[in-house]
């Protein structure tokens, strides 16, 4: 009887056991890897301790002429490890993938990153992108002295210009703390760390001492949407319009772009629905029955469509996202900034995602259900 | 864990040294050495502290008490076995260049900056010591008279080692480890990721870093000066700094405990010459002044190639020494 105790007990924690592992095992193939923000690969892929090699500066890894040494020890500046001379749109270096936001050649096709590329301002003309000055090729605005809808404590001189009246570099928008401890899936949820050094949806972080800490939420592409579809894709914070819109209290990316173009995010500015003085942002996409962006992206005239990268929406609330999701509701899902720019770059006028000459109401051409016309479902003609 | 006053040579005077390098009519000189030498000695810095075997701390053939060797001559020497300066290559080719200190290369030294220009070993060529080396005093030519009184006096500074300082010398400070860091050396392994961290055990070097002039950087200094002054500040650095305290949030610097594997792979300066002070970053916490298996002569793999015995240094693979050993964050 003793051994039949004894095996009964053995087979008891074998199945124990087993059920544990194989818990385990479900647990590995079910939640899915995180892939993280921060930069991983060989340090001396970035970076070069005294800029100097055999005797001489060390070669850069960027693909713009720049000597060091340079900030932080890096082997080029933002734009040069940044940027391509070939059409790639991520270039490799080790074990390290570089997004690339400057290719000195057209981009390949269908491969731009999801911020757009400083190539179309470089080649096309100043209304075509964000004009970095750092950027070779790039120079001051000869229209614009300041920011569009720039806020007023920053008009016309005033204190704040010296940040919100010109992009000097990449650091008028980005915090770039390639290093820093992020959380997955959702990017800048909680700060951590050193409030001017806490990462947030690609670096968008508010770096100014100025301001209280913040910067915006998101789930990041882990391609930075090279390749994208409804289900492969970034997801972006989504908030409110507010009267003091653009210090990142709700840790959207509208509100981020209102730090210079406040007066297009500004309550009191953009309007209501009746009537909307300026486009929308941050505002649900209505879902009455008599509104037209219930059918978002429809492919069929009758039911709503997946989630568009074209024209992505905003989500008000990112926690309960563990990635990309195609599904869009109307009456919770936002229009907001990106949902027609790009910050970089594009090969249409005011960064658009489209041409906007060529929204053509009522048509039924290549142009119908594309661009304006994927929330504006009853502008077009089908 | 080391001393100050390290045991002045001993021996046989014949050992080292010939009063007129002539017996039987024929010299006295050793390791194949053209002499008379400088002090009678019978043979050059390297002519001693070369050996044919793989021990790097032994008594040659025919010497007493125990040599520090630098360099072997049957490629016994690589990042285990070695001594807390490291080691120059058996082989000067192509496959070791740079991976250590050129003796006789005339190149001007990188980031030499020296106010007066005191360095001659871009006219004769690098060697051990004097002005065309790093031992001894900076003023002298001959590596001899540079080095005078180093091996028989106690030593009064560490590893006959002077700071010029821009034309003030000062000895460099610190202690060294008996046995040149010999079983440090040999036992410690590079761990594949964190490990239990608990106090050295074996005895290590302590350098000296901060901002007073007889530190082991300002040493280094007295050819790569740039290196050390042209650095930038913490906002942002453009080179890696030296002879700066680790930021007080860091992990390391949090955790006061100096283990064997960082006294091998990233020892920390101390402005105190004690380990419970808290940590800088030094020239040696990265480099071996002789040589190395890596380039650069790294205590560690940093570049894509390095033929030494840790993994390559590497954001996010979770190691936890070399770079990753004071970044913690880059783990």
């Amino acid at each position: 009887m003793a051994w039949k105790r004894r095996s009964m007990v053995l087979s008891r924690l074998s199945f124990f056991l087993l059920s544990i592992f194989l818990l385990f095992v479900f647990y590995i193939l079910a939640v899915p890897s995180p892939v993280l923000a921060k930069v991983i690969g060989e340090c001396v892929n970035c970076h070069t301790m005294h800029n100097s090699q055999g005797g001489t500066p060390m070669p850069g890894v960027g693909n713009i002429p720049e000597t060091g040494p340079f900030s932080a020890l890096t082997r080029g500046t933002c734009v040069g490890c940044h940027s391509n001379t070939g059409s790639a749109t991520i270039k490799t270096l080790g074990s390290s993938n570089i997004p690339v936001v400057f290719n000195t050649v057209p981009p390949a096709t269908g491969t731009e990153l999801a911020g757009g590329n400083f190539y179309w301002v470089v080649n096309s003309g100043e209304s075509y992108g964000h004009n970095v000055l750092t950027i070779p090729g790039i120079v001051q605005d000869t229209k614009l002295s300041e920011a569009p809808g720039i806020p007023t404590q920053a008009q016309n001189g005033a204190p704040c210009d010296g940040c919100h009246s010109k992009i000097a570099d990449c650091t008028s928008c980005h915090n770039p703390y390639h290093h820093g401890e992020d959380e997955r899936p959702v990017v800048g949820v909680t700060q951590k760390g050193n409030a001017h050094k806490a990462v947030y949806y690609r670096y968008l972080a508010n770096g100014s001492s100025h301001h209280s800490a913040g910067g915006v939420s998101g789930i990041e592409d882990s391609d930075w949407e090279r390749t994208k579809s409804s289900s492969d894709h970034n997801e972006y914070k989504g908030g409110v319009l507010s009267t003091s819109g653009g210090h990142d209290a709700d840790r959207s990316m509208s509100d981020y772009c209102g730090g210079c173009h406040q007066k297009f995010h500004d309550s009191s500015l953009v309007g209501t629905s009746s009537p909307w003085l300026r486009h929308p942002n941050n505002y649900a996409l209505p879902a009455a029955t008599n509104k037209e962006y219930r059918l978002y992206n429809t492919q069929d005239g009758t039911t709503i469509g997946p989630y568009s990268t074209e024209a992505p929406v905003a989500r008000p609330v990112l926690s309960g996202y563990t990635g990309p999701s195609s599904t869009v509701t109307p009456g919770t899902d936002q229009v907001f900034c990106l949902s027609c720019h790009r910050p970089h770059g594009t090969p249409y006028k005011d960064i658009l995602r489209w041409d906007y000459d060529g929204m053509i109401a009522g048509t039924t051409g290549t142009t119908a259900r594309t661009g304006c016309f994927i929330c504006h479902t009853s502008k077009d003609g089908v | 864990m080391g001393s100050m006053v390290l045991a002045a040579v001993s021996g046989p005077c014949v050992n080292c040294h010939t009063m007129h390098n002539s017996q039987g009519g024929d010299p006295m000189m050793l390791g194949g050495v053209t002499g008379p030498l400088g002090a009678l000695v019978r043979s050059s810095c390297l002519g001693c502290h070369t050996t044919t075997l793989s021990d790097p701390l032994a008594t040659p053939s025919g010497g007493s008490g125990l040599y520090p060797f630098v360099k072997s001559t049957t490629a016994g020497f690589n990042d285990d076995n070695c001594l807390a300066g490291g080691f120059f290559p058996a082989d000067d080719g192509t496959a070791n260049q740079g991976k250590a200190h050129s003796l006789g290369s005339t190149a001007a030294p990188p980031g030499y900056n020296a106010t007066p220009d005191w360095y001659t070993g871009d006219t004769n060529g690098l060697s051990c010591a004097g002005t065309n080396g790093c031992h001894g005093s900076q003023s002298v030519l001959d590596e001899m008279g540079a080095i005078k009184g180093g091996h028989h006096a106690p030593p009064t500074v560490y590893r006959i080692l002077w700071a010029y300082n821009n034309g003030t010398v000062t000895g460099v400070a610190g202690i060294g480890a008996t046995d040149y860091e010999k079983a440090l050396i040999a036992g410690t392994s590079a761990p594949p990721g964190s490990y239990a961290r608990s106090a050295a055990t074996k005895a290590r070097n302590i350098y000296k870093a901060g901002t007073t002039n007889d530190t082991v950087s300002r040493l280094c200094a007295n050819c790569h000066g740039q290196f050390h002054s042209d650095v930038g500040s913490a906002s942002p650095w453009h080179r890696h700094p030296t002879d700066v305290k680790l930021p007080n949030e860091w992990t390391v610097q949090l955790d006061t405990l100096e283990t064997d594997v960082d006294a091998k792979y990233n020892p920390f300066g101390f402005d105190a010459l004690v380990t419970t002070g808290k940590k800088y970053a030094t020239c040696l916490s990265c480099h071996r002044a002789h040589g190395t298996a890596n380039k650069d002569l790294l205590r560690f793999a940093y570049l894509t190639g390095d033929t030494g015995t840790a993994a390559i240094q590497s954001a996010g693979s979770g190691l936890h020494y070399g770079c990753l050993g004071c970044h913690n964050k880059q783990r």
